[in-house]
């Protein structure tokens, strides 16, 4: 069953300036996307700042103003006019943000932010919600003891926790977690993404992981969604897409990393992201691509099928 | 490495002053940095390593920031007892140092060459000023050495700033670059670009590096030898070669597994449990004990940095004579 899938998904924000702070131009954050997570499944969106990959997070959930596109969750369309008749779905999709420091209401003690969901999502009576929050806590790996403490009493590791007990709260189908390891240290990251991968076990959740860190990915996700300024450019089984990239930007991307192997020294790709507000003409991508072509400065190529996956590019590096 | 350390430090304890007490930060650091080496120093964030570069250039914030102890010898010149206007004389010339946040680092009001030419104003310099400007632009990779040139930050990218410190760092032939985090703000195709250059420079003006980071996969590719600190101490030291393949702190081993690799098999990430301490929770014994699988007895004492053999210390117990 599919739990959450776009269709020509767009988000547009509009650049105002001149005279009459008139829309002038566009960028282009999610350009055309078409994403699907399965049930159970982990789906990872990766690429560089600024590639639309966190807007495309937001705009799923209806959080970023989508300007077209079909969204649906659990197999119901969303009306993407209306953000108001989403609230029956709201339950079931949540999202971790990256940064707990500022997720988290200052003001709020950990007993309010944890209860407030259960009950306005009418999932323990008033009379309950205090043993809903402890269970909470537990889940998370916190004690109970801290329900009247502030967010500020935290460590990051520990907000993040916060935050993860706050979503699986409402019990949800699907969580966006957008970059939610990268603020924090390696030590805790890892505690983290074991915690989520154990409630995902134990809740039947399915994730859409939104990260740069293509590490990260290889270890959690079953597949993986490669973005390029607003446009998806690969879509791959994890194993494929680490042992055979096909696009060059995914291929020039996991060459970059610093491994510990030193044998392999990272690979340089030229060039540097191109402004979302100006595209380039033709494929995204060509203005850095060494394998660039003639044709590739007309159009931006299709995402289409080759061998598990599918590639949007005229000269795929591997042959069906 | 037979040659003189460029850079010798010596039990460096600095403190930080909170609700009327000092609070020590780091604990007796020591290591040295011999010429064209890059030393690594990793940690995770808190464990006092940008404290400890900061204080070799005497940038600890003030008030606040106290150095308690210790020695920063320079070409075997003792640097700390300098009076301010004489280590200005050091730093930008004999130190210089890359900042994580390339756009927070400059001045947004002054165009790149007013930042670039401001060197010299506190240094001498017997060449061509303008022309040593724009070779080192050129080097670090703007071929449009106008439009760089009258540029403000805002202008430019993350890397090119990046890019535009490095060749900051390098105008008076520096024998230390102190590179703190130069890449954590950038995305991994922009981090390979600029750590090829640091690197590039450094083989060409024969300078060397200190470099911080927490990320150990520039470790691994850069550095030759590195220092591994938790909690204000180095619990390990040693050549990079050795150390990825072996090594010897509890922390050092459980950091590693804690990576997520994408050069391995390996599918698990094994967290480790608890959470780095607070200075002011700091104990006299291992600060690492509570977190430790291998804790014993003797962990209630101070472990030394001890050497464990030509190429590696370690400050464990575990190591130490009598012990598996």
């Amino acid at each position: 069953m599919t739990i959450l899938e776009t269709r020509h998904l767009k988000t547009y924000f509009p650049v105002k300036g001149g005279i009459f702070y008139s829309v002038r131009e566009y960028i282009k954050a999610v350009n055309d996307v078409t994403v699907a997570v399965h049930a159970g499944e982990i789906v990872s969106i990766v690429g560089e700042s600024g590639c639309g990959k966190s807007t495309l997070g937001l705009s799923v959930l209806g959080l970023a103003p989508v300007t077209s596109g079909e969204i649906y969750l659990a197999g119901n369309e969303m009306k993407i006019t209306n953000i108001d008749s989403w609230k029956p779905f709201r339950k079931d999709f949540q999202i971790i943000f990256q940064d707990p420091f500022t997720s988290l209401n200052p003001r709020h003690t950990i007993f309010r932010i944890l209860s407030e969901p259960l009950l306005v999502h009418n999932i323990c009576s008033r009379k309950d919600v205090k043993e809903g929050v402890a269970i909470l806590l537990e889940q998370v790996g916190l004690s109970s003891d801290y329900m009247e403490r502030f967010p500020h009493a935290f460590s990051g590791g520990q907000r993040q926790r916060i935050a993860i007990a706050r979503s699986i709260g409402v019990r949800p189908k699907l969580i966006v977690c957008d970059e939610v390891a990268s603020a924090l240290d390696v030590s805790v990251q890892a505690q983290i993404i074991r915690l989520l991968m154990k409630l995902r076990e134990k809740m039947g959740l399915s994730l859409l992981f939104i990260t740069h860190d293509l590490s990260l990915v290889k270890a959690i996700s079953d597949r993986v969604y490669v973005m390029y300024l607003g446009k998806i450019l690969e879509i791959e089984p994890t194993a494929d897409l680490f042992e055979r990239p096909q696009h060059p930007y995914t291929k020039a991307l996991l060459e970059a990393i610093p491994t510990l192997n030193r044998s392999k020294r990272p690979k340089i790709l030229e060039g540097e992201v191109p402004s979302p507000v100006n595209l380039p003409r033709g494929c995204l991508f060509q203005t850095r691509c060494r394998y660039k072509k003639e044709r590739c400065m007309e159009q931006h190529p299709d995402l289409d099928p080759r061998n598990k996956g599918k590639v949007a590019c005229y000269y795929p590096l591997i042959s069906p | 490495m037979n040659s003189d350390p460029v850079l010798k430090v010596e039990d460096l304890t600095i403190s930080f002053e909170d609700d009327d007490e000092d609070i020590e930060i780091t604990d007796k650091v020591s290591f040295k940095i011999y010429p064209g080496e890059v030393f690594g120093l990793v940690g995770e964030s808190g464990c006092g390593k940008t404290v400890t570069a900061l204080a070799l250039l005497k940038l600890l914030p003030m008030p606040g920031g106290k150095i308690l102890s210790g020695h920063v010898l320079l070409k075997g010149k003792e640097i700390l007892s300098l009076p301010l206007t004489e280590i200005r004389k050091v730093r930008g010339k004999d130190i210089t140092m890359i900042f994580q946040e390339p756009s927070a680092s400059m001045n947004p009001l002054l165009t790149v060459e007013r930042q670039l030419m401001e060197c010299f104003d506190y240094h001498e310099f017997l060449g061509d000023k303008d022309e040593r400007v724009r070779d080192l632009l050129k080097l670090v990779g703007f071929p449009d050495l106008q439009r760089i040139l009258h540029a403000y930050p805002h202008e430019l990218s993350g890397g090119m700033l990046q890019r535009v410190m490095i060749a900051m760092a390098l105008i008076m032939g520096p024998g230390l670059i102190i590179a703190d985090e130069p890449t954590t703000a950038l995305d991994v195709t922009v981090q390979a670009q600029v750590m090829e250059l640091l690197m590039g420079m450094k083989s060409e003006m024969d300078t060397s590096i200190l470099l911080i980071t927490h990320n150990m996969g520039l470790i691994a590719q850069y550095a030759d030898r590195l220092a591994v600190m938790y909690a204000g101490r180095i619990v390990e030291e040693g050549d990079v070669d050795i150390f990825f393949d072996n090594p010897l702190h509890p922390y050092s081993r459980g950091l590693l597994d804690a990576i997520p690799r994408i050069d391995s098999e390996r599918a698990e990430i094994a967290p480790i449990q608890g959470q780095v301490p607070q200075p002011r929770d700091y104990v006299a014994g291992c600060r690492f004990c509570d977190r430790c699988s291998h804790a014993f007895s003797l962990c209630e004492a101070k472990p030394e940095l001890n050497l464990f053999n030509k190429n590696q210390r370690v400050a464990c117990f575990l190591y130490s004579k009598g012990n598996p």
